[in-house]
């Protein structure tokens, strides 16, 4: 029996409760708590992940008389790993997320120490930042194309003001992926700062006040304990950006369509187009269960050291 | 880090913060400009700085398009959708931070939902729904296709593991003596979590909340693929601007607009607990 | 952990995971329909491309409803997606939209997979003189309506290609003179792609130089071009391709995109027009070259949709002194087809669909439709002295009527092959690529052929 338990057996709320005396153990008490979120999940996402499954092991083409064929096996998979327009694709994606994720994790922890020191408009500061977070990606990616514009559009009028060369931002084959990756900077580094601020806040006072009577540098309070102190809260702004920038699709839709030709061609676009254009359902499926294969993988690793400490804690109490 | 005084070190902040507004508030400033121009005005060169305003696009998006209707069900969709993930999520994150149920795996397995494309499951719950629609319980609960029911689910799927994650951290903040010695006060779990528990959280709640409002209202795919359109939302509604006679940027601009007005109430409505909020995890000390 | 609480839950998931083996995925279930409710009043669902004719397509369904009580539901689906939104719906058997819109290339794809009713018991039962079937322009009958001898749509609009022109350019003096000096032949609508190319370099000039005697303040091009990734770039292409006697696939089945025409054409558009065009030709569609006209920055366009003319005609209350004029695209070719309304094989009301598909496609309601700035495909509005009068909507027809005349007997394999709409997507991609230079024309036709050979599963089969 560890400390729960024994916590619970003898607390007097315990005793006091139930008709017959008949009171759920801690653990059963706690399984109760997750069921609902575990019934939602279990049937509306592991029910199409199964039937995705299935697609993925047969011969799957939707618009023709084939319709859902035969088992395959591991064909579809093959047929992936062999497509060289699928590494493409990954490749594209993994750039993306590798400079899109960096920036706004650099940037967004910058802005949420300089909101944190900062004394007055605070509150209006934070709002106006939600704001590039609060719009459709699907609608302002369509206005950042016309901003992009290269004879409409607006930041080529400040570089022709500045005396500036005109770039052609998505059509160029150099600048079309950094102009996508400038719009998702623009989205969700605020989305970053905010979640990093609520953990600044939520830090304890007194380890600092400590420090500083200590004659700590304010480097040696950042390395040694703002950072680790923080480090849950930015593994976790991490991974979600992390996952949600592997899946980017609304943006390069409304901005590029993956154009100019396969440039911006995003590993989720791809799929789209082999799922929804193409309608073969078995082979995007098998790319998708590669995609979630790797993206486990990778969030196991980053997670792992984060999860053991959570779990740790809560096994102390 | 303690407050200072007014120094040249609070005046080279502002000026970052400033410029970094610029960055971050400039395409909004384009957006709004160019809801209020004539078509003539807006593909230009130069760009045009001033020009006669006008309410045409707004006109255009509510009255031709719709967007009335397109307003209330993504209001719907989010609000419903958000309340489900927080009520739901919150008891979930509650377990996991304090009582580690499946140690982390169940967690874990729980996120992974969320790795998933999308597009390889748009169809699967096309199906799902087409076949629920024609049940019974599908259409007392509005889960067939075009109906707000199933764009409810999608959103709570996404957001579920979101909530949870986060939720999740904002609970592990609360000290366990605060509960120990609620329960020696006779307090029921159930009363501990509810009475005691959840004010402290409250601000971690209301951030979730804005976080799953937005993306439930941002979204385009499932929306896309799942409504006709009686449950058209807001962003499939603006994709309907990319038309046969090119892109209609003003009543784009004016329904983008419109679209950010109540996820800036919502921003403004809940400041008052993000502001409060997150500083109680200096109890624990 | 403790074992109680592992053991715990550990059976919950056992039992989630039992329920869930029990309703494991069954491949496509068929939709069980409800027999349909018991209604007076029937209502067809019409898919259509978003904001197309928005107000006409509007006046005529409300003219439909009083005239048979029957009412209609328009939906509208934006053009880029339009095409995945409706064969899901057709896949799934849903039966939402019973009147469907067909674009040419998709045309054989969902007649041969079942998709379409064939409409020839509906026509043959309906009165000719409601449907003049005959009148229907020639040149799209086999292209836009017909599979394998069944009729399975009736076309509504036609975006079929010609050339827009500033005349008041081709018409000045001095450019004129200038023109014969360089090029040694005279200005004049180009008739081949050569002359187009040299009219293209011809007119490109920097700010500084002049333009019809005037001094320029900003870049002028010789080109407007759709080289952005949109389905609008192959469809230039397929008018120099076609052209010069090329197809995207041959008739034996083999894509004809990498063959020597195939390169030549794809080569003759990167390095002869492209470097004649705006910088924004990269992202563009067809919206931006019409802006770019009336913005002053063009002197013509490639092969581009004549049905732009309402638009494109507003140049002239922009620029001073501009006048447009609509032709036939060198070589008389150029993308051609129709958007035509079709009934889905499980619409639950297609007497009702047919109804409403005949009405839209009447000659009177063709008529107002043209009258409101639509594109139509019956020759006899084309022709029609009257109509052709309103400048403002009906400039175009003229051309139109030609390119029609001249390809009357024009086919194209891609109109035979029941993949088109996927072909037309990687076309797209592969030409986009090589306009951007992300790869050599070569290279950009190998992966084109190979994504056509992949789509078809080797040869494509054609259906003639």
């Amino acid at each position: 029996m560890n400390d729960i338990e024994r916590f619970a057996d003898s607390s007097p709320a315990r005793l006091g409760r139930g008709k017959k005396g008949k009171v759920l153990s801690d653990a059963w008490f706690s399984v109760l708590l997750i069921t609902p979120a575990m019934i939602i999940i279990f049937f509306f996402a592991l029910y199409p992940l199964f039937y995705a499954l299935n697609f993925a092991l047969r011969h799957v083409d939707l618009t023709t008389a084939v319709g859902v064929g035969p088992l395959v096996g591991l064909d579809n998979f093959r047929f992936a790993l062999n497509d060289r327009f699928f590494w493409h694709a990954t490749k594209v994606t993994l750039i993306f997320t590798i400079a899109a994720v960096s920036v706004e994790m650099g940037l967004g922890i910058g802005i949420a120490f300089l909101l944190y020191q900062v004394r007055w408009f605070k509150g209006v500061i934070r709002s106006l930042l939600l704001l590039p977070l609060a719009t459709a990606p699907a609608a302002t990616g369509l206005i950042w194309r016309h901003m992009y514009h290269p004879d409409f559009g607006v930041y080529n009028y400040f570089l022709s003001l500045l005396g500036l060369p005109e770039l052609n931002w998505l059509g160029s084959i150099n600048l079309a992926l950094p102009s996508v990756i400038v719009f998702d900077i623009w989205q969700w580094t605020p989305f970053v700062a905010l979640i990093v601020l609520a953990g600044l806040q939520s830090l304890p006072r007194e380890p600092f006040e400590a420090a500083e009577l200590d004659g700590a540098s304010t480097w040696q309070v950042l390395r040694r304990l703002t950072f680790p102190m923080l480090s849950p809260v930015l593994t976790l702004v991490f991974v979600l950006r992390t996952i949600d920038a592997l899946r980017l699709y609304d943006a390069v839709y409304s901005l590029t369509s993956g154009g100019p030709g396969t440039v911006t061609e995003t590993l989720t676009y791809y799929l789209y187009r082999i799922g929804l254009k193409f309608f073969r359902m078995d082979r995007a499926s098998a790319i998708a269960f590669l995609f979630l294969y790797v993206t486990i993988v990778f969030s196991g690793i980053v997670l792992r050291s984060l999860t053991r400490a959570q779990s740790e804690r809560a096994r102390r109490l | 880090m303690e407050r200072r005084q007014v120094t040249g070190g609070d005046l080279v902040r502002y000026a970052i913060i400033f410029a970094l507004l610029i960055f971050f508030l400039f395409p909004i400033y384009w957006m709004i400009a160019t809801s209020f121009k004539a078509p003539g005005d807006i593909l230009t060169r130069p760009p045009r700085w001033t020009f006669q305003p006008t309410l045409e696009n707004y006109f255009y998006a509510f009255e031709q398009a719709n967007f009335g209707l397109f307003i209330k069900n993504t209001l719907i969709v989010a609000v419903v959708s958000t309340a489900i993930v927080i009520v739901i999520g919150s008891l979930a994150a509650y377990s996991f931070a304090r009582y580690d149920v499946g140690a982390g795996h169940l967690m874990f397995f729980i996120l992974s939902t969320r790795m998933f494309p999308a597009i390889a499951v748009v169809i699967p719950y096309f199906v799902i729904f087409r076949d629920l629609g024609n049940t019974v319980i599908g259409q007392a609960l509005s889960l067939g296709l075009d109906r707000l029911g199933a764009l409810v689910v999608c959103y709570t799927m996404f957001n579920l593991p979101f909530g949870i994650w986060l939720m999740h951290s904002f609970f592990q903040d609360i000290p366990v003596e605060l509960e120990d010695s609620a329960r020696l006060d006779g307090y029921s779990r159930l009363q501990v979590l509810l009475r005691v528990v959840l004010p402290l959280v409250a601000p971690g709640l209301a951030v979730t909340a804005i976080f799953c409002l937005i993306f439930a209202w941002n979204e385009f795919l499932f929306a896309f693929m799942l409504t006709r359109a009686v449950a058209r939302t807001i962003t499939v509604g603006v994709a309907s601007f990319w038309t046969q006679r090119g892109i209609l940027w003003g009543p784009l601009s004016a329904a983008a607009t419109v679209c950010v007005v109540p996820m800036l109430i919502f921003a403004l409505l809940l400041q008052r607990y993000i502001v409060r909020g997150l500083t109680f995890g200096a109890v624990r000390g | 952990m403790s074992p109680n609480l592992r053991c715990a839950w550990l059976v919950v998931v056992v039992l989630l995971m039992l329920g869930l083996a029990a309703c494991a995925p069954a491949p496509t279930p068929a939709a069980p329909t409800p027999p349909p409710p018991p209604e007076e009043k029937v209502t067809v669902n019409w898919a259509v491309i978003a904001g197309f004719y928005t107000d006409w397509a509007e006046e005529v369904t409300r003219e439909f409803e009083e005239e048979t009580g029957i009412d209609v539901n328009i939906v509208n689906i934006d053009f880029a997606q339009l095409y995945e939104k409706e064969v899901l719906e057709m896949v799934g058997k849903t039966g939402a939209y019973d009147v469907i819109t067909i674009e040419s290339g998709w045309k054989g794809e969902w007649a041969s997979a079942g998709y379409l009713l064939p409409l020839d018991d509906y026509i043959a039962a309906s009165d000719p003189a409601e449907i003049q079937f005959e009148d229907i322009a020639p040149a799209l009958i086999e292209i836009a309506n017909t599979w394998e001898g069944k009729v399975y749509g009736l076309p509504y609009y036609t975006y079929t290609q010609g050339m827009f022109y500033r005349c008041d350019l081709f018409e000045d003096e001095g450019e004129k003179a200038a023109f014969e000096a360089e090029y040694g032949y005279p200005l004049a609508v180009p008739t081949t792609w050569e002359q187009h190319a040299d009219i293209a370099e011809f007119f490109t000039r920097k700010a500084g130089d002049t333009l019809k005697g005037e001094v320029l303040d900003h870049d002028f091009y010789g080109v407007g071009l759709m080289a952005g990734r949109f389905p609008h770039i192959q469809d230039e292409i397929a008018g120099i391709l076609w052209g010069w006697g090329g197809d995207f696939i041959n008739d034996d089945g083999t894509p004809g995109v990498d063959d020597e025409i195939g390169i030549k054409a794809t080569k003759f558009y990167v390095e002869e027009l492209l470097p004649h065009a705006p910088p924004g030709a990269l992202t563009s569609a067809y919206d931006e070259v019409v802006a770019q006209m009336r913005q002053g920055l063009i002197a013509m366009t490639a092969s581009f949709y004549l049905d732009q003319w309402p638009n494109i005609v507003n140049t002239e209350k922009e620029i001073p002194g501009a006048r447009m004029c609509a032709a036939a695209a060198p070589g008389g070719h150029g993308y051609i087809g129709a958007f035509s309304l079709g009934i889905a094989a499980d619409s639950k009301h297609p007497d009702e669909a047919w109804e409403f598909v005949k009405f839209l496609s009447s000659p009177e309601a063709q008529r107002k439709f043209a009258l409101g700035g639509g594109t139509t495909c019956r020759m006899s509005i084309l022709t029609d002295p009257e109509v052709v009068a309103h400048r403002d909507v009906a400039g175009h027809y003229p051309a139109l009527a030609e390119v029609f005349d001249y390809n009357k007997d024009f086919m194209s394999n891609f109109f035979l092959v029941n993949v088109g709409g996927k072909i037309y997507d990687e076309e797209t991609v592969w030409y986009s690529a090589a306009a951007a230079g992300e790869y050599t024309p070569e290279e950009a036709m190998a992966n084109l052929a190979e994504a056509i050979e992949r789509i078809c599963g080797g040869p494509c089969k054609i259906y003639r």
